[in-house]
């Protein structure tokens, strides 16, 4: 009845890996199991690769200009990237 | 009114737009001591200090930039009649909210030098007081931004929802930074509770970013408003609605 | 160049010219606002580097769960955004004011989930003036969440017209241009949780 497509695949694919990361970060490495410099590490690359996965398939800009998805790209570095910094200072 | 009188009056009309932007930066921020601002959280004899330290810069500075912040009148008045052009009709609603939201920047600006200037009238007053002038002064403009907010999302819906020009009077991304800009006054009102952090009305998201988004705004804009009026100027189409036939006389304004 | 095509059967690598969904103007909108709240979060950062102890003591008293809901029911609603552009395209248009009205739906779960929190705060007498971690924890996420309240109108609007959109391209990029702001709110918020609970 629905009619499935390939997008619509890649969408949900996505999503779920984007709830199943978020689950590891909010109630897996904050476990005391975890050094907090180690948990700090993992859960800002997982919010990292996160962004990226919301700008390139839910903002669409995987079928954007070049420049467009650099931006994207640049954005996510810079902020993810200063917070690492900041952090690991 | 010839029309070469008429396009020379708008062509100042415009330009006052970026004079302004000059002359604030040049007697508010630096010569009334605004770069940087003032620390709110400061012991009042600090506040004292500071007016007696940089007392004749202070006085001229706020003094000619309560005169030149009427600058952005004639800018306003230019800015509304081009709107009525898109927002043809009897009901130019966008086009009145922009030029109430502009003329009443102008008296939230001034009104925040009034206190300024009160404080440097005399100095020697009571720290405590001058602390509240000061204080004044800045909340002033830091929690009475929505006039101004308000005329530039007036100003930027105007020319995205123009159907007419075949040139838009600014690009699309021009009209979304204007809302930007204008949306970014809002957290200024922590200014009211914070003393001190980027809150605060020294702070980063206080002063360096709606301050500058403002007078960046207003410089950008006019720009466009003065590559419109060269275009329309060029084209002959002096008046929007009724084509002037003597389009060739204008080309000496260029 | 119509966005008609795609949408039955996309092969992933055809060569169809690439194309910014939606807006240029609201994506300048986007990475301006981005940028802003980047810099909010260095402040942040800046500040709890100066005084890590009292930064982290102050976020054990945050609740990790309201957040990490709050990301899941956003997430969630930015997939019903993106399936509901794909209705449109299909021309489904009942079809995507339901997907509108669910997303809208969770974007209502997520400011109530934040009044619930917000409620907590403030039954155990903490405030934005309690100290410097928790003023950046009611500016920031209040800031967000205006953008939230901002995103359920564009949500409540795109929802009520869907109804009777067309398939034209000039349509379809105003949906694109909303779907693009209603992301965004989901983008800062997967950045702004682990930076306010998570970090340690």
């Amino acid at each position: 009845m629905i009619p499935v497509n390939t997008t619509t695949l890649q969408v949900l694919a996505v999503w779920l890996v984007l709830m199943l990361s978020t689950v590891l970060s909010t109630w897996g490495f904050s476990r005391p199991l975890f050094s907090p410099g180690t948990a700090t590490l993992a859960v800002m690359g997982i919010a990292a690769i996160k962004l990226i996965l919301v700008m390139e398939y839910f903002m669409g800009l995987h079928q954007a200009p070049r420049a467009w998805r650099v931006a994207g790209a640049l954005w996510v570095s810079a902020a993810a990237g200063m917070v690492v910094l900041i952090y690991l200072l | 009114m010839d029309e070469e009188t008429k396009v020379l009056y708008q062509r100042i009309s415009i330009l006052c737009g970026p004079i302004f932007v000059t002359t604030f930066v040049i007697f508010w921020a630096w010569m009334g001591h605004n770069l940087p601002p003032p620390h709110p959280d400061d012991a009042a004899q600090l506040f004292t200090d500071r007016y007696v330290n940089n007392l004749t810069s202070i006085r001229i500075g706020f003094l000619v930039a309560l005169v030149t912040i009427c600058l952005y009148l004639p800018w306003v008045g230019y800015t509304t009649a081009r709107m009525m052009r898109i927002e043809t009709g009897p009901y130019p609603v966008l086009s009145y909210l922009q030029l109430m939201g502009g003329a009443l920047t102008v008296m939230v600006v001034s009104i925040s030098m009034w206190c300024w200037v009160v404080a440097a009238q005399r100095p020697e007053r009571s720290p405590e007081i001058t602390q509240m002038l000061t204080d004044a002064g800045w909340l002033m403009n830091d929690t009475v931004y929505m006039c101004t907010t308000l005329q530039m999302w007036a100003m930027a819906f105007c020319v995205m929802a123009d159907k007419k020009s075949k040139v838009p009077l600014m690009p699309n991304w021009a009209c979304w930074l204007t809302i930007f800009c204008g949306a970014t006054f809002f957290p200024a009102s922590l200014t009211a509770v914070l003393r001190s952090g980027p809150f605060a009305y020294d702070g980063l998201i206080g002063f360096w970013i709606p301050y500058p988004a403002w007078l960046i705004w207003e410089f950008t804009a006019s720009y466009f408003l003065l590559t419109d009026l060269n275009r329309r100027v060029r084209e002959g189409r002096v008046e929007e609605v009724v084509a002037s036939p003597h389009g060739g006389l204008l080309q000496g304004g260029k | 160049m119509s966005p008609d095509i795609e949408a039955p059967s996309s092969r992933p690598r055809s060569p169809e010219p690439r194309r910014l969904p939606g807006v240029e103007g609201v994506w300048a909108f986007v990475f301006a606002d981005m940028t802003m709240f980047a810099v909010m979060f260095g402040s942040f950062m800046w500040d709890r580097h100066r005084n890590p102890l009292a930064f982290e003591e102050s976020r054990h008293l945050l609740n990790a769960t309201f957040g990490g809901i709050n990301t899941l029911i956003l997430l969630t609603s930015s997939l019903f955004v993106v399936l509901a552009i794909e209705a449109l395209k299909a021309e489904r248009a009942l079809r995507a004011r339901w997907l509108f009205a669910l997303a809208l739906a969770c974007g209502f779960a997520f400011m109530l989930a934040k009044a619930f929190e917000y409620g907590e705060k403030f039954q155990a007498g903490i405030s934005m003036l309690s100290n410097d971690f928790f003023m950046y924890y009611f500016i920031l996420t209040g800031i967000h969440l205006g953008h939230v309240i901002v995103g359920n109108v564009v949500l409540a609007v795109m929802s009520i017209k869907s109804a009777s959109a067309t398939n034209q391209a000039s349509s379809l990029a105003n949906y694109e241009a909303g779907a693009t702001y209603w992301h965004m709110v989901d983008l800062l918020w997967i950045l702004l949780f682990p930076i306010l609970y998570l970090l340690r």
